[in-house]
């Protein structure tokens, strides 16, 4: 089997991430919640764990790192938590339904940047998304589709530049392209996909300065007595126990990551994809969606057959050569709207540090054999 | 299991949450400062909740280290052992 379908979750994980689970659900208290050793040792591993992304991102302050169950959630608790009825909110038609979902429920005036047909942000004319009402600017970092690397210097500035809360959704790409904790106010990520973490596991990284709502309230460990629960960062988007076992195998992903370097994974990434690319673009009746060959790209290229469906084009990857890709609409409507693919989706192949370049050429001449209706 | 030699507590550290008190200590044992976590004492505070122990001949180094650490710190308690019952005196107010 050939899995190529990194970008939903990663299969293949750095050793010592499966055996820090195993530890952990036999070793570990409830964190925060008592000071003998068992619990002691969870809250530490959940503190490890804060500690590995602040500084994966460059951030000095490890409780600044609020854990999730995922980016879907740290999306519903920074949007639940920030916007309010009637706020005007910048997205993009790129987004997944992580963001628009949470957007629509909020009850904001919503404006929306398109893309080119390489699906690069036409960040030329933001300002006449601007109006009175407007507040905050949400957006991926990298898209889930397209495998495009938002220009978030530009959105940062303009976001500076007219008082608005920048808020970015790094579902892609935290693990695997650069990331730093001060391109937005608030970051969203996950930790199963390039994180090499389990599932379950995500989190948000906030500006110091931003107040949230207590989206979810329950139990924190401490202030028992009030009848609110703390707004404090990390705790005000916390309720609950912590899932310390799923956070101490992110820790491990986290920590490979860190010593490997996101920026030699990035450019690992970048020649398995490049060579795909290049590869699928000659292939006859196969059409490839994104940024142009030698544009900077996550590990992620979707296409489609001239005559298939994307479902028929993955169903044939795996049932006749064993290769696990994405067909459908990758939850990201307006994104397949803008490229007129929502009713055929698109076949989507993403990478990892952990495939080779003999499964890429093994997939192309797949994918040649499909193209041909072989 | 870790095991923390037994010290002299003299000086009670709380904190704004657990998050603070894991960091705080995460800090201190880095540092070589002998700090033991402890449940918040009800007498201090009711509600649940983590605070440090620290020797009185650390405390000032703990404080020190905490602050130009850029750790928020609560009060700071003086506690005594009284017939096997600890009271807890007011020592240092949150900045």
């Amino acid at each position: 089997m050939i899995y190529f379908d990194n970008a939903a979750t990663s299969l293949h994980k750095p050793p010592g991430v499966a055996e820090a689970v195993g530890r952990a659900l036999n070793g570990l208290g409830n964190p925060g919640r008592s000071f003998h050793e068992p619990a002691m040792a969870a809250l530490r591993a959940v503190f490890e764990a804060r500690s590995e992304l602040a500084a994966l991102t460059g951030l000095d302050d490890p409780l600044r790192v609020a854990f999730t169950s995922g980016a879907t959630e740290s999306l519903n608790l920074v949007l639940s938590g920030l916007v309010s009825p009637g706020d005007g909110v910048i997205t993009t038609v790129l987004e997944h339904n992580s963001v628009l979902r949470p957007l629509y429920n909020a009850g904001c005036l919503l404006s929306f940047v398109g893309c080119d047909d390489g699906g690069n942000l036409l960040l030329e004319d933001m300002e006449k998304h601007l109006d009175k009402n407007t507040r905050f600017f949400v957006c991926h970092h990298g898209s889930n589709l397209l495998g495009n690397i938002s220009d978030t210097d530009t959105i940062r500035r303009f976001c500076r530049g007219n008082g608005l809360i920048f808020i970015l959704d790094a579902a892609q790409t935290l693990g695997c392209a650069h990331v730093s904790a001060d391109m937005a106010d608030a970051l969203c990520f996950t930790g199963h996909k390039a994180l090499f973490g389990p599932q379950g596991t995500g989190g948000v990284i906030a500006r110091r300065e931003l107040t949230f709502r207590a989206v979810k309230s329950g139990g924190s460990g401490y202030d028992s007595f009030s009848e609110t629960h703390p707004r404090q960062m990390p705790g005000v988007l916390e309720a609950g126990t912590q899932n310390a076992h799923g956070l101490a195998g992110l820790r491990e992903g986290a920590a490979f990551v860190n010593r490997f370097g996101t920026d030699a994974i990035f450019a690992r990434e970048a020649e398995l994809t490049r060579r795909f690319l290049e590869g699928a673009q000659a292939i006859p009746r196969v059409r490839v969606y994104g940024p142009p060959a030698g544009e900077p790209r996550l590990p992620i290229v979707s296409l489609n057959v001239d005559g298939l469906s994307s479902d028929e084009v993955s169903l044939a990857l795996w049932e006749k050569h064993s290769i696990a890709t994405r067909p459908g609409s990758h939850c990201a409507p307006m994104a397949h709207r803008r490229f007129g693919t929502e009713g055929r989706g698109m076949t989507r192949f993403s990478f990892s540090l952990f495939n080779t370049a003999d499964e890429i050429d093994t997939a192309l001449e797949a994918l040649a054999c499909v193209a041909s209706g072989r | 299991m870790r095991r923390l030699r037994e010290i002299a507590m003299d000086y009670v550290f709380t904190f704004d949450s657990t998050h603070h008190a894991i960091r705080a200590e995460g800090l201190l044992l880095s540092r070589g400062v002998d700090a033991r976590v402890m449940p918040l004492p009800s007498a201090i505070r009711a509600g649940c909740g983590l605070c440090l122990r620290v020797s009185t001949a650390e405390a000032g180094r703990a404080m020190g280290l905490l602050t130009s650490g850029g750790i928020a710190l609560g009060d700071i308690y003086e506690s005594e052992n009284v017939t096997g019952s600890c009271k807890y005196t007011l020592w240092r107010t949150a900045q």
